[in-house]
């Protein structure tokens, strides 16, 4: 069943790459296959934790998509967008500068491509109300969403599938990557500040426009926007508590999820329509391929190859560290970021057992072994701020060139190009000096 | 009755070419239903709506709640500044170029149904050449209903000029008649 399956595998993923089918539709079907094959049987493929769907991805995604669905509904983030505009007194650079920093914090708790979502008409209307071209702004929120979601464990889907996989809860994130991101974020609004600081003016005129406008309009829904807010603040206080109670991050999103619905007032027929099945599905279809490719033996073979490559030791797995910053981050500008993870994931397990020399399943002790753990953050680090390399890197990427298109802005490949390349490997590089300062030389 | 004898032939037109600018001046100034876009020999190529209009205008961003947020002072400035961005768009790049019509010999329940089916406002009325010979409206066709119904004359009923009525009394009053008037249908 090797070829079979590793047939299904590599035609699947070619066309995922080639966009010429809808990836859900490729993810399912290739699914399927792998099952009517017999490759993978269906109690391994909705039962096994090694080959089969990760539950705690599935349902951790869809309450979170549910606690967004409620929360769009407030009006909350566009209040804080124009609040924030009015605050900066109009500047332009500071706008952007602002609005990126919301955009990543949004997307550190969010989903990236409804923050994105949620920010671009706001946007698009201050810059009209400006007079200023919105495409800089657009590309910096597509790139602040792809920054700012790797800083967590809910961040964005890579980094919920490496948590579940290497057993890391939410506060070993917010330790270990959100300390990276607040340097690259920093670091990359400085550049930010040489290259639009002077190119972007703004008549005073256009200034008073924006600070005459009014946000509190935005807010229809009072008593909603406080019940959200408070279940919103007290997921993330159970997301930082999680690890404490011995409750997997998919519990407490889902005890979040399940609150706020009863709570909202909200119908969940409205609420649940809204979820965006597609990538759950995607998801599902995913984990039972991969699951194949495992069962088979294709990824113990690419591991070998790996390990081959970056000669990984029990106690010092530095090359490996550094190749996985910029191999997963070159390979995320060019695939999704999605199926890459969750055929790395496996690949490092089963490299775990080779390194260790493992007979039995591999147990946390080896996967979250000293030498591993910056393994894992190279792989979330290089997988999520390589999205930004491309226009079709990350999925909020896609939808602020069409949204822009849409405005009378179309954005060139190579008009993003020339600013994502630039900001992918800016943060790749200060990702590897972080890693090899933190890990390799400070060992903390 | 045949739907060339109910039709509408006092008709906005404008041609393929005609911009925005004109389009709007048109169904602002001459209030028609729709504006019938068409090419020569009057062929009909397209029907552009009060709706098609509004929704050039309107940023594509811009929903009900975020315009809100623009104040009364500057929305003048800001429609002004949304028309000019589309004011050189053509009536070809407007249009609904997927119509249904009628034929001067189709019969006005076959128009009164169709317009229920596809929930339209008016249709055009097209010969074998597809050149516009007019229009039948939902009003045409109720007016027409009214009228073959034979219970009603002009003076049954009245309408009230909203101004006026200020005070409780005259809301009050208004009210009153209005349920005499029902109790009177009865």
């Amino acid at each position: 069943m090797f070829w079979p399956a590793t047939l299904i595998f590599i035609i699947a993923y070619a066309v995922i790459v080639s966009e010429k089918v809808h990836k859900t539709k490729v993810a399912l079907f290739g699914a399927a296959l792998m099952l009517i094959l017999k490759i993978l049987d269906q109690h391994e493929a909705f039962h096994s934790i090694e080959l089969g769907v990760d539950w705690n991805v599935i349902f951790l995604l869809i309450s979170m998509m549910i606690i967004i669905n409620v929360m769009t509904k407030t009006g909350v983030f566009q209040y804080v967008a124009i609040k924030a505009a009015k605050l900066a007194k109009g500047e332009p650079f500071k706008i952007m500068a602002i609005f990126a920093t919301i955009t990543a914090i949004g997307s550190a708790f969010l989903d990236n491509v409804t923050t994105v979502l949620l920010l671009a008409p706001v946007t698009l209307l201050i810059a009209e109300q400006l007079e200023v071209d919105p495409v800089p702004y657009l590309i910096t929120e597509a790139l602040a969403s792809n920054i700012g979601g790797t800083a967590t464990l809910i961040g964005d889907p890579p980094n919920i599938m490496i948590a579940s996989k290497a057993g890391l809860n939410f506060m070993d994130f917010i330790m270990h990557l959100t300390p990276a991101i607040i340097i690259i974020f920093i670091a990359w609004l400085i550049v930010w500040k040489f290259i639009f600081g002077k190119r972007l003016h703004v008549t005073d005129k256009n200034k008073e426009k924006v600070m005459a406008m009014n946000e509190n309009e935005l807010i229809t829904n009072p008593a909603l926007l406080k019940k959200s807010l408070t279940i919103l603040i007290l997921t993330i206080i159970g997301f930082m508590l999680h690890g404490i109670f011995h409750y997997e991050p998919a519990t407490v999103a889902l005890m979040g999820a399940a609150t706020l619905l009863l709570v909202s007032g909200e119908h969940p027929h409205e609420i649940l329509a809204e979820v965006e099945w597609p990538t759950i599905f995607f998801f599902i279809g995913l984990f039972i391929i991969i699951g194949g490719i495992v069962k088979v033996g294709l990824v113990e073979l690419m591991s070998k190859e790996m390990i081959r490559i970056t000669n990984p030791q029990p106690n010092n797995m530095l090359t490996l560290s550094m190749v996985m910053i910029w191999f997963s981050g070159i390979a995320s500008a060019i695939v999704d970021n999605i199926p890459f993870v969750a055929t790395m994931n496996p690949l490092l397990i089963d490299m775990i057992h080779q390194v260790y020399g493992l007979t039995s399943p591999a147990t946390m002790e080896h996967i979250q072994h000293a030498a591993m753990m910056p393994v894992w953050w190279s792989l979330a680090l290089g997988a999520c701020l390589g999205g930004n390399g491309s226009p079709i890197g990350a999925s909020a990427n896609v939808i602020v060139v069409g949204l822009s298109e849409k405005a009378g802005h179309p954005i060139s490949f190579m008009r993003f190009l020339k600013y994502g390349v630039a900001v992918t490997a800016m943060s790749l590089l200060l990702s590897t000096i972080y890693i090899y300062v933190r890990y390799y030389v400070l060992g903390i | 009755m045949r739907v060339s004898k109910l039709m509408q032939t006092n008709l906005v037109l404008a041609s393929e070419e005609a911009t925005f600018e004109t389009l709007l001046g048109k169904i602002g100034l001459l209030a028609p239903r729709q504006i019938y876009v068409v090419k020569e020999g009057l062929k009909l190529v397209g029907i552009v709506t009060g709706y098609d209009l509004l929704k050039i205008v309107k940023p594509f961003y811009l929903d009900s709640k975020l315009a809100r947020t623009i104040p009364e002072s500057e929305m003048d400035g800001f429609l002004v500044k949304c028309i000019e961005k589309v004011k050189n768009v053509k009536a070809k790049d407007i249009m609904i170029t997927d119509f249904v019509f009628l034929k001067p010999e189709d019969h006005t329940m076959e128009a009164e149904a169709l317009i229920v089916e596809r929930g339209l406002n008016a249709l055009p009325v097209l010969n074998e050449d597809k050149r516009i010979l007019g229009e039948i409206s939902r009003r045409e066709i109720l007016t027409y209903f009214a009228k073959i119904y034979e219970k009603y004359s002009l003076d049954l009923f009245n309408k009230f000029e909203l101004k006026n009525i200020q005070t409780e009394e005259h809301i009050q009053k208004c009210y009153e008649e209005l349920q005499k008037e029902a109790k009177g249908g009865n």
